[in-house]
Formats: C-alpha cells, structure tokens, sequence
C-alpha cells in the first residue's frame, strides 16, 4: 500500500499530461480514422469480404506491379547506399579537390525532388532529351532507350535518394573519433582496411536507418515509374493510389497497400532486432576531430577524383536545365532549342502579376512549417519515452507511431475525412471537415514516422550518463530535457524540421481532398497550372514553380540548418 | 551514514543484487571492489536513483531515500564518462545544478567560481568549451560540478579508468585530496584493486551480487577472508600438492594437499633467521625487474613460488641458480 | 538560434490559431443574401478559369471560393464529405459523376430559370442538375499522317485494323474521357446476360482496344507525341481540340465516326445541407444564365450546352458543334452503374 503511494507520488504532472496527450494523438489520429476506414472498406453488408484478395492475386499486372515495387527496393538498398557513402566519403572522410563544391551539387536533392526531378532527368536522358541527342552523336552504341523502364526508374531514383546520407551519414562521419583512425594506422592498417574495419562499423546505426528509409522510398515510388518506367517497369504505388481513390476498387488498393506495410513491418522488426545487438557509443573520453584522409595511391585518388566530378555532373546537369529552360517557353523545351532569343522573364511575370499569387505560397509555408514543428516536438518526445522505456511500452509505441508508413496518403486522408465529418468526442464534439485543422493532421500523420525514425537514430547516439548527471544534480525529467538533450540532439532536429518541411511544400496528393477552401496550398496550383487540361506552356510553367519551390527550400535549409552547423 | 536493509535488485528474471546489508560511516571514503559484472556499479546506481530497489531500503542517516527519485536525493555522481555537458562550457556545466536551484546569478557566480578554485581550474578554463579539456580537467569539472551542489554523499564510477596509468596515479592522488578537504562521505566502485587499496578507508569487495568482505584496506589485503578476496586482491601465491606435502612434513600445521593454499609473494623470504619460518629449497626459473622491485619465480618441487625482493643495487641473481626461500605457515591460508 | 525558433514557433501558433478561428468563420457564412461566402468545387478552373469567374462573380455581387483539382479528385472529395458538406456549389463534373452524386443524396433539387434552354438529355429529368458546357469526346489524328481516307473511321478500327496498332494515346482510365470513350465502346457490347453487363465478345473488343493502344505516362507530352508523329492519334475532348491547335499552331484531323460522338455534358447543381443554399441558387441561376455561358465560351472556346449561349460561342466551336452534330447514344445509368467496376477489370485485367 505504501509502496503504490510513493510510486504515485513520483508520477508529476507534466509526465502525466505529456502521457494523455501523446496517448490522444495515437488513438485519435492514427487508430480510430484509419482502423475505421480497413474496417469500411473491407467489411460490405456486415460481411468480411475477400473478394479484393481474389483480384489482387489473380491479376498479373498487379503481381508484377508488386514484384517490379520489391526489385525496385532492394535494388536501391544497394545503388543509393553505395552512391550515398561515396559521395559522402569524398566530401567529409577523403581529401578530394573542389569537395565544397561537389558538396553543394550532392545537397542539390535537398531541394531538387519529387516530380520535378523525374521531369528534370527525363528532359536530360529520355529518347529525344538533351543529353540523349548529343551523347547519341558522340558515343558509339549509345542506346537511345536505355532511359526507360528499369534501368532509368533505377537510375533517377539512386540520385534522387541520397538525401539523408547527405544530411545523417555526414553527421555520423564528422562525430567519429580521429583517435581510432590514427590508432588504425599506427598499428600499419591500409587506408582500405581502416574504412572498412573502423569507420564504416562505427557508422553502423545511421546505415540501418538510411536503408530502412531507402527501401521505403523504393516501395513507395511513384513519380519515376510512371514517367520512366514504360510498359516493362511500372511499380505498384500508382495502381494503389487509383484504386484508392475510386469507392469501388478501394478494397484492392487498401489491400495491396496492407502488403506493402507487412512488407515494410518486418523490415523494421528485423532492423531494429539488429539495431539492438550493435550500437557503438564513442567510448573516447577526448575526442579528436576528424581530419581528411588524403588518398595515397595515385592511380585510386585519380579514379575517385574523376567519379565524384562525374557524379556531380549527374546531380547537377538536370537542375541547371531546369533552370535556364524556365526562362523559355514550351516550344523551346520542347525542341531543346537554348537560343538566346527564347529567353524572356514571361513566365515569372505571368505567375507573379496574377491576384492572390503568393497566397499559397503562404499557405503552404505556414502549412509545412507548422506540421514540421508539431511533427518534431511528437517525435522527440515519444523518442524519449521509446530511449527510456526499452521494454514493450517502448516498442508499442514505436509501432504505433509508424502505422502511417503502411497506409498510403490518399487513404489516411479517406481516413480523416470519413471519420471526422461529424462531431465525435474524441474529437472535443469539434468537426474536423471543414476545418483547416484538417489538413495539418494529415500533414503532421504522414511525416510523422520518418521523423521519428531519424529522431531516434538520434537518441540512441547519446550517452544516457549525460541525462543521469543532470537527475543526480537535481534537474527535473522535462528539464533535462529541454536543457541536456535537446541541445545536443538539436542539429538532428532541425535536420528533420527541414526534411519535413520541404517535402511537404507541394504536397498534392494529400492536399487535394483536405485543403480548406480559403487556404489553397501550392501543390493544388502547381498541379492545376501544368496538368494535361491546361495549354499554354504547361512545361515552362513546371519548371517555373520547380525553380521557385528549389528557392524556397535552400532559403528553408540555410535559415534552420545551415546557420546553424556552421556556427559549430 | 549510509544504510543499505536487506537490498535486492532484479533485472527481470536476473539477480544483481541478492539481500545486501551494509553500513558506511559518516566522511568515509567507501569502495565497492570486484570484477565487471559483480553488481557493484549496479549497487551505486542504487544509491543515485537511476534503479529501483526490488525489495530492501537504503538510508542516508535517518532518511529513508529507497522511493525517493533521483533529483531530490541529493547525492552527487562522477561518471566513467564523466558525462559533461558538451553543448555547454565548463561554467555552464558546473552551473548546472544551481541554475536547477533557481540561485541568483551572482551566487551562482560565487559559488562556481569556489568550488573551481578548490578544484584547481582557472578562469580562463571555465570559459572553454568541455571537448577542449585534457581527461584529468575532465574529471575536476565532473567532480566541482557534483561538489557544488553540496551533496550528502558523493559516488564515483570508475572516474579513473579509460585513463593512461601516469594520469591515473596522478588523479588518484588528486581524488583522495579533495576528498580529503571536502570531508564528504564517498561511495567509490572501481575493478582496480590497486585504486580501492590506495584510496579507501574501507573496501567491500563483490563477487556475483554478493559480498565478499567487508574491510580496511589492511584487513581486506592481510586478512582476506575468502579464497575470492585473496586471489582478487593483490599477488598471491597458490600453493597444490606436492608442494604442500613437503610443507607439512617440516611444520606442525597440517594444511590439506587436496585444497589451494594462499601465501603472499612478499612474505616468501630469501634470508630469515625466525625459527618460526621453515625452509624449502628451489631454484631460480625467471624473473621481472620491475626497478623498485624484482619479481622472481621459483620451482619448489614441481610447483611455482613466487617472491618479491626490493631492489638493492646489486645484480639480481641468475636463472639456474639454487637458493633457499623461508615461510612462516601461519602466513599460510585455506580456505 | 534561440530566439529564432522561439520567434518562428509563435509565429506559427499564431498562424494557426488565425487559421483555424476564420476558418469557423468562413463555414459558418454570414447573413443576408450575397453576403454568403460560396465555396464552388470544380474540375475546371485551370487555365484561369478559375480566376475570371472569380471576378466576375464578384462583379454580380457574389463573394466565392473556387476549390479546384482533377476530376475524380474533386468527385472523391465531394464523397467523402458527404456528412458534412463544404461546397455549396460544385461545376464541371461530367453527368456521370453528378448522377452519382444525386444518388448519394449530396445534391439539392433546384432547376433554374435557364434549365429550359438545355436539351433534356443535358440535364437531370428531376431538376438536380444541369448541364452548361458539352464535350464531345473525339479521336484526333495528324493529318500529315493519316488522310481523311486511311484515318480511322470509327473507334474499333483502332485495335480490328493492324494498321493502327500503337499509334493511338489513351488516357489514364481515372479520368472523365478515357472513360467516355469506355463507355461508348462498352455500349456497343451491352449484354445483360454479360460480366458485369458486356458481352464476351465485348470483352475481347475492349482487351483489344487496350493492349494495342499506347497509354500516355504522366506528364507525357501526348500533343506533341500526335505532332511529332510518335503517336499520331490521341483521345482528346471538344474545348482541347480547339485550345490545342492553337497552342501547338496545329490543325488535327477529328474522326467523326457513323454511330455518333459520346458527348460529355459538364453539370452546375447545388449541394445539400449547406448554410448559404439561396445565395447558392442565386449564383446557379446566374452563373448558368445564357450570358455568362456565352461570354465563358467566348473566353475558353467550350460549346455551351444552353442553345441560347450556343449561338454566341466562339467560330471554331460551333464549327465543331456542327462537324459533330451526331451524339451516340449512351445509356448513362447503365454505365454508372458499372464503370467503376468496368476500371477496375480493365487495371488488373488487361493493361499489361
């Protein structure tokens, strides 16, 4: 009896709170509107039907849609991870000229996605492209149409994804102690081996949790198979969004999309075995700064000199297109015609003397910001409780918090809608439809597990000494907290507010059933100015909006992040 | 002082620590020795908060602190790490458990700046940042930053290991005098026997969650209650058989030939005239100059002894050489 | 950096709360007739479309709100929120859709003064809603590369004729007139004995048309493709037919097949269970009137469905009307009725 005394007067408050609020957000946000809609979807007539089962595995295209979605996956596990920590070796661990520069074209994908870098890389390589005219010329058996199907989706998708080695890998390298390296060398280990016995395990942890989200985004392609795939290689994230969508077919599409999400399920449970059994704490107790290896076989620092220009070129050719072509018009595009007179400032007149012109870029703006801050404080502190808690509390949670990575977007917002078009308690009896509160819980649900994936990579780099010391000088949980923890882990959080915020800035997809209609998002005008039903150079206009969206995101990236590491 | 009433500490289905009793007096320097895995860190993290006791209470004086939660215990702790704040400098970091208080910035000042001046940092190094400091700053930081906050009691975690062995006996040195001028009752866990025996009032010494011995240094090193406690702690000989035999046949104790029989190296002599001492002859098989000591290892039959002679000046005797060791079997121990 | 965040979260709490508390406002509409807000929902505001009628709505005395996206995206969001409506207005949509809407009870009965003016087979029979600009839905072709006489002269020659194999462009089967033409192929096969009412044969016919055809990926360029004679024939509706050849400073040969055209006819109606339902009939009423469907033909080149605005529409769109003059009949509760379906064998089935 006194012992359930004592314990309840060590819960406070606040810890108390934080609980039914994050307890709230699960269930009222990720469980009722998405249990709510499998449960519409597949029960008809107060019956479980199979029939989406039926279909889904009777029909060839969608198996090999599924099949091409898996190849796609684990095929980028391998290519992005190899690209990824190559060009991150050559801009953080080995002495590579120019890396600066090479830097800045690597972080292009940072603000170059989506959309609009299928639609860059396919003005480059496609059959009748830029590049495809003038290499078609020069190299001998050139073939022209290599840019389709797999090995063109594999291709734009290996350099649209290195992001996060980018942003996380370079992190991780620059924490490694040089001690250990100049340690390795002492003890006359090869530049190779060093690598691969002594950097390469320490970086281990960021490794799981960049190949986690590269087979993931693998999964979940869409944009690239549908541009590029052709007949051979379409992937089955765009037959669930139609299916989706349509009232009849959604069984299927939910259903293809359950695949997807146990799919993804194991990959996690099997990682985050794997996470266990090797996490490396720096043990140094002085840590050295790491400094650049200078490559010392001739041959092997010119080969890795010219690969990583060459890569740059990749990155950086379809975004410069991009550019300048922004300035032409659709014919110009069209007939890869960069003649001086072509060029006008039209098209950023056109889109800037309409009324209301920047209203949705303010929108989206707030939008994107708001979700990406919600989305961060959510994480961090369920990070929090999953780092402390190690046992089922912890994973229960974990799980819970990434149940929007086995739904796709469209049905999360089915989900929301359906579910909250009338007063329910959970809900405080407010109707949600109709709200712009709508759209901002669907923005903060689907960004929500990548955060907390990479906020908890985070976490597990701590030294738990660090939060004990401040307990055992007096400092509440919450304060050490805000005062021990956070600070330290606040690159990896800004990192992810950026992340966030700049994938979310077009959003179409979800935008589209949920915007209020007083607040339309840029990704509605965006799609509505360059889709097939518009004429007038639709093209330029894309590249227009591509151009102003790369703007917004380096201005987003250098105010929240850059500042920040360069003051370190 | 400190009390510890039947503790057990369970992790999961695991025993870390089974029905544990002991008492450490008021200003004792207090260490917790054993090898890793024994509990003794385990132990210490008990008495900080960072584990729940499964049954058992702990008290510090009359205050009974088994429930109570980290933050109000009071009770300062240096990590092996040392845990400093690396997003905050060495001021700030001391600062820290004042700030908590809520004191005036003028007394935080005072104080910090106190307590750095007993610790030996500079004001110059208080404004550095903590990744600039050598590992023996490190530590005085960890330590002002415990002290300041005037706790009851102060508990150290292996604060010396992951350290070069100079630094290590300098810091040792260092850590005794503080605690010394400070006064302040010091729980000390550490694997080093070495450590616990330079710096302890008392020891206690661990093995597989449960206590071994209890005592001060001297008594924990000559009267070493335990086959555990006598191998762990210093250099010992382990005398079998044979061996044995021919001890008992020219003395009156009778040891048993079927058990390990224990005997100090230093207590093994090349010159005695103590009719007490029995002598047995051996031959010299190797030996390690140690500068201060010579370290030599004798077959005695078809056993090893082994002795330690301080060093004189003169050349240390060749292997192959024949010489005659005294023992006192009452230095003799079976357990 | 403190500070800065510090700054942006207020800032942003501060957005929100200002989001949330006029988005109350604005659903809860204000007194008085014209005062209303008006959410319209439509699939047709692209090109600026939505921007004029903005304009002159506000003109008229009207303060509205266009919401626009795809069709189907527009039609699904219409759906879901069914409960708890938030258009008041909703243009554009093909009959199709609007039939489907009616039968969900999202609509409101209301037929306006001008509902005399558009043919019967434009409209609802119960006055839910009412057409105001007709589509014909037509195959294109470049005359560089088909003549009058080789083009095809109806649309099974497409996949009966190898001559046409992969050079025609289908669009996405989501969309209103990929599933038009569905629906007058599927017509020509109706069996009520059939899979989900089409004959076996029909089945044939409609693999047939799918797997010879080539389909468009997105973003595609499928004007330029018929241009550059890639694909020299594509799908395409009336009003594209017209804003096409302009932009491409083209002319397309149109097919013009026996059984007539299917036309699609886009319907104005107003929702059910909104608060500003008068205001919402006022601006039917004048959004549908003769004038405004003149003026909006002349400014987007669409063949009004009111036969009085039709008189006043743009040279090149009554020229269409009169090339196309005959509709083909189709049946559009059958094809509601199992289209979605029709979509769904067609997804898993057939595309390859």
């Amino acid at each position: 009896m006194s012992k359930i005394k004592e314990y309840l007067k060590q819960i406070n408050i606040l810890s108390l709170i934080v609980y039914a609020l994050l307890s709230w957000f699960i269930i009222a946000f990720l469980l009722y509107p998405n249990i709510n809609l499998i449960i519409k979807t597949f029960i008809k007539d107060g019956q479980f039907s199979f029939r989406a089962f039926e279909k889904l595995f009777s029909s060839k295209r969608a198996m090999m849609s599924l099949r091409n979605s898996f190849i796609l996956a684990f095929s980028m596990i391998i290519t992005v991870n190899i690209v990824g920590t190559f060009i991150v070796l050559v801009t953080e661990y080995f002495e590579v000229k120019g890396a600066k520069i090479l830097k800045i074209g690597f972080m292009s994908t940072l603000v170059y996605c989506g959309i609009v870098l299928v639609a860059g890389y396919q003005f480059l390589y496609s059959s009748n492209g830029f590049l495809a005219k003038i290499l078609a010329d020069s190299v001998l058996f050139y073939n022209e149409e290599w840019f389709i199907g797999y090995s063109a989706v594999l291709f734009i998708m290996t350099f649209a994804c290195t992001s996060n080695h980018m942003i996380f890998l370079t992190n991780a390298i620059r924490n490694i102690d040089h001690g250990t390296i100049e340690a390795a060398q002492n003890m006359g280990a090869s530049q190779l081996m060093i690598l691969r016995k002594v950097v390469l395990p320490v970086l281990k942890p960021t490794f799981f949790s960049i190949t986690i989200l590269t087979f993931l985004t693998g999964l979940s392609a869409i944009s690239a198979p549908i541009v590029v795939g052709g007949k051979t290689f379409q992937t089955i994230n765009p037959m669930i969004l139609q299916f989706s969508k349509s009232p009849v077919s959604r069984d299927i599409g939910a259903l293809m999309a359950i695949v997807l999400g146990i799919a993804t399920l194991l990959l996690l449970v099997i990682m985050n075995r794997v996470e266990k059994g090797g996490n490396y704490i720096s043990i140094s107790k002085v840590k050295t700064k790491i400094v650049k290896q200078k490559i010392n076989n001739r041959t092997v620092n010119a080969v890795v000199h010219i690969i990583a220009y060459i890569l740059f070129v990749i990155y950086v050719a379809p975004m410069i297109l991009v550019i300048l072509f922004s300035f032409t018009n659709t014919l110009a595009i069209n007939s890869v015609d960069l003649s001086f007179s072509n060029f006008s400032l039209s098209n950023y007149m056109l889109l800037f003397t309409r009324k209301g012109a920047f209203e949705p870029y303010i929108v989206s703006i707030v939008y994107s910001m708001s979700a990406a801050v919600i989305v961060a404080v959510i994480c961090l502190v369920a990070s929090n409780i999953i780092h402390r808690k190690k046992g089922t509390v912890g994973t229960i949670l974990e799980f819970l918090l990434l149940i929007p990575w086995l739904l796709p977007a469209t049905l999360i917002a089915m989900g929301l809608i359906m579910t909250y078009d009338l007063p329910k308690p959970i809900m405080f009896n407010k109707n949600l439809v109709g709200s712009p509160l709508l759209m901002l819980s669907a923005y903060v649900i689907v960004t929500l597990p990548f955060s907390l994936r990479m906020l908890k990579a985070a976490f597990f780099g701590l030294d738990d000494a660090l939060g004990d010391a401040a307990k055992s000088m007096g400092a509440s949980g919450f304060y050490t907290f805000r005062r021990v923890i956070l600070p330290i882990l606040m690159p990896s959080v800004l990192a992810v507010i950026v992340l966030t915020f700049n994938n979310l800035l077009a959003n179409y997809d979800l935008s589209v059933f949920l915007y209020h209609p007083a607040y339309k998002p840029l990704g509605i005008v965006i799609k509505t100015a360059t889709e097939q039903r518009s004429t007038q150079d639709s093209k330029a206009i894309m590249f227009v909006y591509s151009v102003i969206l790369m703007i917004i995101s380096t201005l987003a990236i250098y105010f929240f992040y850059g500042r920040n590491t360069k003051r370190k | 002082m400190i009390t510890f009433e039947n503790i057990v500490i369970k992790y999961n289905d695991f025993v870390a620590i089974n029905d544990f009793n002991l008492e450490i007096e008021e200003g004792e320097f207090f260490t917790l020795l054993g090898p890793s895995g024994c509990g003794k860190t385990t132990l210490l993290r008990s008495v900080v908060g960072f584990i729940d006791v499964f049954s058992g209470r702990i008290k510090v004086k009359s205050d009974d602190i088994t429930n109570l939660p980290t933050e109000k215990r009071n009770i300062g702790i240096v990590f092996q790490s040392y845990a400093l704040f690396p997003t905050m400098n060495v001021f700030e970091n001391i600062a820290f458990g004042l700030k908590v208080k809520n004191l005036g910035k003028e007394e935080i000042e005072k104080e910090v700046y106190e307590i750095a001046a007993k610790v030996d940092l500079n004001e110059k190094q208080l404004l550095r940042n903590v990744s600039e400091l050598s590992g023996g700053q490190q530590q005085r930081v960890a330590i002002a930053r415990a002290l300041v906050l005037k706790p009851r009691i102060l508990c150290l975690d292996e604060p010396l290991s992951n350290l070069d062995a100079k630094l290590r006996g300098q810091l040792r040195m260092e850590l005794k005098k503080l605690q010394r001028d400070f006064g302040i009752t010091t729980i000390y866990v550490t694997h080093d026997q070495e450590e616990a025996l330079t710096l302890s009032d008392r020891i206690a010494v661990f093995n597989k969650g449960h206590l071994e011995q209890v005592g001060t240094p001297h008594e924990i090193y000559n009267e070493s209650e335990s086959e555990f406690v006598c191998d762990f702690i210093g250099d010992i000989n382990k005398i079998n058989g044979n061996v044995i035999d021919t001890i008992n046949s020219l003395s009156d104790k009778k040891f048993d030939r079927n058990k390990t029989a224990f005997l100090r190296t230093e207590r093994v002599l090349t010159k005695c005239n103590d009719s007490e001492y029995i002598k047995l002859n051996s031959e010299i098989v190797d030996y390690e100059y140690n500068g201060l000591f010579t370290k030599y290892y004798y077959r005695v039959n078809d056993g090893i002894i082994m002795n330690v002679e301080k060093n004189d000046g003169l050349e240390y005797s060749s292997i192959g050489g024949k010489i005659d060791l005294y023992i006192n079997p009452a230095d003799i121990k079976q357990f | 950096m403190k500070k800065t965040l510090q700054i942006m979260l207020v800032l942003i709490i501060g957005a929100s709360i200002n989001l949330y508390a006029s988005g109350q406002t604005d659903t809860a509409g204000e007194q008085g007739a014209h005062k209303d807000k008006l959410v319209v929902y439509t699939n047709s505001g692209s090109n600026g479309r939505d921007q004029w009628i903005t304009e002159l709505a506000n003109e008229n005395g009207f303060n509205i709100t266009v919401v626009e996206g795809g069709g189907g995206d527009i039609f699904n969001r219409l759906i879901a929120e069914k409960n708890s409506p938030i258009a008041d207005v909703v243009f554009g949509l093909n009959m199709l859709n609007f039939a489907e809407l009616k039968k969900q009870g999202i609509l409101m009965q209301y037929e306006p003064a001008w509902a005399s003016e558009v043919d019967p087979s434009m409209k609802d029979s119960d006055g839910y809603y009412n057409g105001i600009v007709k589509q014909a839905i037509v195959l294109v072709y470049n005359p560089e590369v088909f003549s009058e006489d080789t083009a095809p002269k109806d649309w099974p020659d497409l996949w009966q004729n190898p001559e046409y194999y992969g050079k025609y462009n289908i669009f996405g089967l989501g969309g209103g007139t990929s599933r038009t033409v569905l629906a007058g192929i599927a017509m020509r096969y109706r069996d009520s004995d059939g899979e989900l009412g089409i004959s076996s044969e029909g089945w044939n016919e409609i693999k047939q048309y799918i797997q010879k055809g080539y389909m468009n990926a997105e973003g595609e360029d499928y004007v330029q493709n018929l241009v550059d004679k890639k694909i020299p024939m594509t799908m395409l509706w009336g009003s594209g037919v017209i804003d096409k050849q302009d932009a491409y400073n083209t002319v397309f040969g149109v097919m013009t097949p026996e059984v007539g055209v299917p036309f699609v006819v886009e319907q104005l109606g107003v929702l059910e269970g909104t608060d500003s339902q008068e205001t919402a009939k006022a601006f039917v009423e004048w959004f549908g009137s003769s004038e405004v469907q003149a003026a909006w033909a002349q400014e987007f080149g669409t063949s009004p469905a009111n036969s009085v605005a039709m008189k006043s529409a743009k040279a090149e769109a009554v020229e269409l009307d009169k090339v196309l003059s005959k509709a083909q009949y189709i049946d559009w509760a059958f094809v509601l009725e199992n289209v979605n379906q029709w979509v769904e064998k067609i997804e898993l089935e057939f595309i390859e």
